[in-house]
């Protein structure tokens, strides 16, 4: 009686790769690998930062997330770093939004000028010597920029985004 | 009923068998073309010290993938923007560049297509990814291709830049929406993208990849 019982018995590694009913492993697996692609597809983008125009705030190779349901329900806003796609998504620019729809943006003396007021951008360690002329944004326009404004101006890519080109907010 | 369920399942996997063979030798104009950047990347991509004559072979074939009147307008970010007219150009500029020394490993990354009706021309948006050996920075772009059907191949008719950040949506002003490529061409509108074209900006812009991109980069 013994013995038998002992034979029944799955082998300890066995138990411990595929568990006592590998059926209900395989369906477990299948669940959650299902679910980590939806998840990590669909709603949050894993992403490695590359480049330096938003630091100090993201430094390069960093590991971070995109939140791709951030603008379900409200609109990008002012302040947000975001995620904005080339002709896909495995390749994006990373920026911060300083513009929103309908309002004038400008660089004067290195600083933001949003409809004639001065931006307070907490978010700078470096001074830049900026002078862009005032740019009237569409209804469907984001004005975004990096972090990074100690570079001269030409040499840092900015400007206008529309909403079908933010795929989300960056998480951390 | 145990013998006609093996039969409707041996049926059914004819049927995948042969879609499968039907699309391998009669790909549709968006997979061709899909194939065809595709190659062309791996044409263009090359190691260092490559010899001139093998340079020159590869540079032939990559000149192979453009029409005879091909119109080149490029800004690669950090670099000097480059303007080409004609496959004999693009033949000589990439002979000159295999020559420089340094390998470079092209990527077309995202390829959105959209076919005209008449099937025999199409319009291309691409992300290039761009490595030179020994730099730690990539060439990243935006691009837009119009190609046409030339004797059953797809070639390249005019490569431009799109600037991500500065203009309409690639989508906003396609094929879909501006009835059709000849009619686009027809307007002589040469580089619609890029009318407050500007120096070359450099890549100091962060940008980031994802993950499984990076991977499969290697």
């Amino acid at each position: 009686m013994a013995t038998t019982t002992e034979t029944a018995r799955p082998h300890w590694v066995r138990t411990v790769l595929i568990g006592k009913r590998p059926r209900r492993t395989a369906v477990r697996i299948l669940v959650l690998v299902v679910v980590c692609f939806v998840w990590f597809r669909f709603v949050l983008l894993p992403i490695k930062v590359q480049g330096m125009s938003m630091m100090p705030t993201y430094t390069e190779n960093r590991v971070n997330f995109v939140n791709r349901v951030a603008y379900l329900f409200h609109k990008p806003m002012r302040g947000d770093v975001v995620a904005i796609r080339t002709s896909g998504i495995s390749i994006m620019y990373m920026k911060r939004i300083i513009g929103l729809p309908g309002e004038t943006v400008e660089f004067h003396a290195g600083q933001a000028v949003i409809d004639g007021v001065i931006l307070d951008e907490p978010y700078l360690k470096y001074n830049c010597d900026w002078e862009l002329p005032p740019k009237l944004l569409g209804a469907d326009e984001w004005y975004v920029v990096g972090d990074n404004r100690s570079m001269p101006e030409r040499d840092h890519e900015k400007g206008v985004a529309t909403r079908r080109r933010i795929v989300g907010k960056v998480l951390l | 009923m145990n013998r006609w369920f093996w039969r409707v399942i041996i049926a059914a996997a004819l049927v995948v068998v042969a879609v499968w063979l039907y699309s391998v030798f009669f790909p549709s104009p968006e997979r061709a073309i899909r194939a065809r950047l595709t190659e062309l990347a791996k044409s263009a991509s090359f190691g260092g010290n490559e010899p001139p004559l093998a340079a020159m072979a590869n540079a032939q074939r990559v000149a192979g993938f453009f029409m005879e009147d091909v119109q080149i307008q490029v800004e690669l970010p950090g670099r000097v923007g480059a303007t080409v007219s004609g496959r004999d150009e693009v033949r000589d500029k990439t002979i000159a560049l295999r020559s420089l020394g340094a390998g470079l490993q092209v990527e077309f990354l995202d390829i959105n297509i959209i076919v005209a009706s008449d099937k025999n021309s199409a319009e291309a948006n691409l992300t290039l990814k761009g490595r030179i050996a020994g730099e730690k920075d990539l060439i990243v772009q935006e691009l837009k291709m119009l190609l046409n059907k030339i004797d059953g191949d797809w070639k390249i008719k005019r490569v431009e830049t799109v600037k991500t950040l500065s203009f309409r949506a690639w989508h906003e002003d396609s094929l879909s929406s501006s009835g059709g490529l000849e009619e686009r061409a027809g307007e002589r509108r040469s580089f619609p993208h890029i009318p407050n074209a500007r120096p070359p900006f450099n890549n100091f812009h962060a940008r980031f990849q994802s993950i499984p991109s990076d991977w499969h980069s290697g």
